[in-house]
């Protein structure tokens, strides 16, 4: 072979593995927790998993200090492929406050593409809405919600987990 | 609800997914193309002009076959306007493109790297068998294996079909799954012409090739099994 073909073939290469880079920074761009996350898993011992409240098995609420925004899913488990409800509801002091422009974005390691819902009001001061998630051919399970809203003028996110249930998958625990 | 994603999102999409995930779970099969369908003459590099160009048509034949799938799938989509019910019944017909997919890649791989092994290249063995099952029943053409490939269990593709349901109607969802078919080509096609200027032709690397076909082959065979 001659060498001017393996430099242009080592310059494909370079495109396509810059091309790789600029894939997965893109997907998990404008996710300010996963940089959060990243420096967690950085460190030694990184808990960056553990640290992210986890709604497969329960609802949950993040702390964000002067407010709190819970995350609820119905039916569990959270089934591939099947419609679920995600419900978010922010309170201070004890008593829910308004989520502005709530919407809840789901990704995972995997770049799977945008899972972007909008957030339309529910009952008791719940924001709503009807989730359906693809299963990753690579096996992988376990994806992370981010809601973001606005609680009075302030722009809020807090991140969750959760891992999915195949369609064929074992009953709830 | 769903954010609706406009026509120039699918492209992204495909074009992101193309680098960020088809080049991981789809590169073994880009590489078999190319390898199964270039003219022995062409292949064996005494005219490397001609070897591009063959792998090259092979490359686009397979990506248009891939593309119409996923335009047939988008077209359903967004024709029933609720893809739960199609994801279910996709779900079993795309393991079995893996297993199938999986096992061709496993013995072609196997049947390429026979001749290292000098116990199972002899002919009328066990290989020389498996060559013979083999004959026709492996796509005779990149556009079919294309079309079978674009069935395979892919999280990326489930994405773009659940988004393309938001689209409302056939018409619209088949233009959006092309778009993100098209957007998922110039990854695949670089490592084709990757592979092409710097491994196929180089003895040792195409050796690793096959390895990597076989490895990944047993994978799509194994999550193909076990759902």
């Amino acid at each position: 072979m001659k060498p001017r073909e393996t430099l242009l073939g080592l310059l494909v290469l370079a495109l396509v593995l810059g091309g790789v880079w600029w894939a997965r920074g893109r997907s998990h761009a404008g996710s300010p927790v996963t940089a959060e996350s990243a420096a967690k898993a950085a460190a030694p011992g990184g808990t960056a998993e553990a640290s992210i409240p986890d709604v497969t098995l329960a609802d949950q609420t993040v702390d964000l200090g002067d407010v709190r925004l819970s995350l609820s899913v119905a039916p569990r488990p959270i089934l591939a492929f099947a419609r679920s409800r995600f419900r978010a509801r922010a309170e201070a002091a004890g008593a829910p406050v308004a989520l502005e422009n709530g919407r809840v974005s789901f990704e995972m390691t995997m770049p799977m593409g945008d899972h972007r819902y909008t957030l339309v009001p529910g009952t008791e001061g719940w924001q709503e809405a009807e989730v359906v998630l693809p299963l990753c051919g690579s096996g992988k399970r376990r994806w992370f919600a981010t809601l973001e809203g606005t609680v009075a003028g302030k722009p809020r996110t807090a991140r969750f987990q959760l891992d999915l249930t195949p369609p064929s998958g074992p009953p709830a625990p | 609800m769903i954010e609706t994603i406009g026509l120039l999102g699918f492209l992204t999409l495909g074009l992101l997914g193309g680098f960020g995930h088809c080049i991981g779970m789809c590169s073994p099969f880009v590489l078999f193309v190319s390898r199964r369908y270039v003219p022995p003459d062409a292949a064996r590099g005494t005219n490397p002009a001609e070897s591009r160009r063959a792998a090259l048509i092979a490359q686009l034949w397979y990506t248009v076959g891939r593309i119409l799938t996923y335009v047939a799938l988008g077209a359903l989509a967004g024709a029933l306007g609720g893809v739960v019910e199609l994801a279910g019944a996709l779900l079993g017909l795309q393991r079995a493109a893996s297993v199938v997919a999986g096992a061709a890649l496993v013995l072609w791989a196997l049947l390429a790297l026979a001749d290292l092994v000098p116990a199972l290249a002899g002919s009328g063995k066990l290989f020389g068998r498996v060559a013979g099952a083999m004959k026709g029943r492996v796509p005779g053409h990149p556009f079919a294996t294309g079309l079978f490939l674009g069935l395979l269990p892919c999280g990326l593709l489930y994405s773009a079909v659940l988004a393309a349901v938001a689209r409302g109607g056939a018409l619209q969802g088949a233009l959006a799954l092309a778009l993100f078919g098209l957007g998922t080509a110039p990854a695949l096609l670089g490592i084709s012409l990757a592979d092409e200027l710097l491994a196929r032709h180089r003895t040792i690397l195409n050796r690793l090739s096959q390895v990597f076909i076989l490895a990944m082959g047993a994978w799509f065979l194994w999550s193909g099994l076990a759902g």
